[in-house]
């Protein structure tokens, strides 16, 4: 037995030892992500594979784990080195690539299909909706965890394909020309509505990230994402679907949402344009052609 | 796949087309972008935007590896008041970075049109306040001769 996971034996729900069989895929390592790793790390996942296409700025030392000696190395670069200082014995695998073209696209499907588990802690809306689309296509759970423009507050969403519902289930605003979900909610009464308003926080000319980061909220965020990829993992306890933070508050709160059949990306009926749409769309993109010559 | 594809970007962007002119009122005038593919297998678009009474090219280009990689899309006029540039070799163009332009791009019914809602749109009104603001944008001649 391994000194450094001897107080992890007393626990009582689950044999975490069993975590060296997994394989964990963590795509974002910033404030969330870099935490989340940490975590892993610590209590002796298998495999761990990070990914992150950006480079460490002073901007980023306002939360953990990195340096400024180490401003301008790769993120996944600076926190490999980090994590094996932490744990040798862990298969540390780290790609700086944007996960959504090229190699970083191919390496992302091939990691996704390797893992157990993969935590969604990126800060953009697209990539989230990307992420899920693609887990649930290769039917790998998804834990994503985001935090709010104003720092204060956060969310983290456990997608178990075919079993809870997929990030997209409930964004029905997304689609142009779908149909409105029979449970219409208001902004205010949807907290994922809510979260999804919040605009992903890049200054357009400059690039330069404006969103607020508290390292308080980043690190209960991962945490959160982190008990419930175990108790998926270990199989204990109850994994919460969507678990909302609200640190103004100082409360949790926990929503299980339902699956939408008609989701387009895990619904039944995602794949089938029944001959009725797809009439619908020839006729509009012929009206598009006409109006456009 | 990619014939499909094309129709649901059409079929995205009339909806979208209806609802600026519904939401603007402004069905008498001509909308602040005009996109239509060039060719029959429509792998490029090009377009115009208006901002401020002026013109302004837009092209797109789709490769034949759809769904991996997200179109290239530039505004040439503008391209050297962006500071996020990238040359593509593959494609043979600098690219003006808009930002998001790949997380449009597997919203299977709309990346078109919701790219030229979301991001476009924007880009283009904060290159134009920036430029006015620095006192860069001159309007002796038409930037879109």
């Amino acid at each position: 037995m391994d000194e450094r996971y001897q107080r992890l034996t007393l626990f009582e729900f689950a044999d975490f030892s069993k975590l060296r069989e997994k394989s964990a895929l963590v795509v974002g390592v910033g404030g969330l992500g870099a935490t989340v790793a940490e975590i892993l790390v610590r209590v002796g996942i298998g495999r761990l594979v990070i990914m992150d296409y950006d480079t460490l700025e002073m901007a980023n030392m306002n939360r953990m784990i990195y340096k400024p000696n180490q401003i301008g190395k790769f993120k996944v670069e600076a926190l490999s080195e980090y994590l094996l200082e932490i744990n040798e014995q862990i298969d540390i695998v780290a790609h700086p690539f944007n996960i959504t073209s090229g190699d970083g696209y191919k390496a992302f499907m091939d990691e996704v299909g390797k893992s157990d588990v993969i935590f969604g802690c990126v800060d953009t809306f697209g990539v989230r909706l990307f992420m899920n689309a693609k887990c649930v296509e290769q039917k790998r759970t998804f834990i994503d965890g985001g935090a709010s423009l104003d720092g204060i507050r956060g969310s983290v969403q456990v997608v178990i394909p075919g079993k809870t519902a997929c990030y997209r289930c409930h964004r029905h605003t997304l689609g142009l020309g779908k149909e409105k979900s029979e449970k219409t909610v208001s902004v205010k009464e949807d907290p994922m509505l809510y979260l999804e308003l919040e605009e992903p926080g890049k200054d357009r000319q400059t690039g330069i990230c404006h969103l607020t980061s508290l390292p308080t909220t980043m690190t209960i965020i991962a945490a959160l994402q982190c008990q419930e990829g175990f108790k998926y993992l270990l199989e204990f306890g109850d994994v919460a679907n969507y678990l909302m933070y609200n640190g103004i508050r100082g409360v949790i709160e926990r929503y299980d949402w339902e699956r939408d059949p008609k989701c387009p990306v895990c619904g039944e009926a995602k794949d089938k344009l029944d001959d009725e749409k797809l009439r619908k769309i020839e006729e509009a993109a012929k009206m598009f052609d006409e109006m456009t010559k | 796949m990619w014939p499909l594809r094309v129709k649901e970007e059409k079929y995205a962007l009339l909806k979208y087309m209806q609802y600026v002119d519904y939401m603007e009122k402004n069905q008498e005038e001509e909308r602040w972008f005009s996109i239509r593919p060039i060719g029959d297998d429509a792998t490029r678009w090009e377009g115009t935007l208006t901002a401020e009474g002026r013109n302004y090219l837009i092209e797109l280009v789709f490769t034949d590896s759809y769904p991996h990689t997200p179109p290239a899309a530039r505004i040439p006029e503008l391209m050297r008041y962006t500071d996020r540039k990238l040359d593509d070799p593959i494609l043979g163009l600098r690219i003006c970075d808009m930002h998001m332009e790949q997380n449009y791009w597997w919203n299977e019914h709309c990346s078109l049109a919701l790219y030229l809602k979301r991001e476009v749109s924007y880009w283009l009104q904060s290159v134009i306040f920036h430029l006015k603001e620095k006192g860069w944008l001159q309007w002796t001649k038409d930037i879109s001769d």
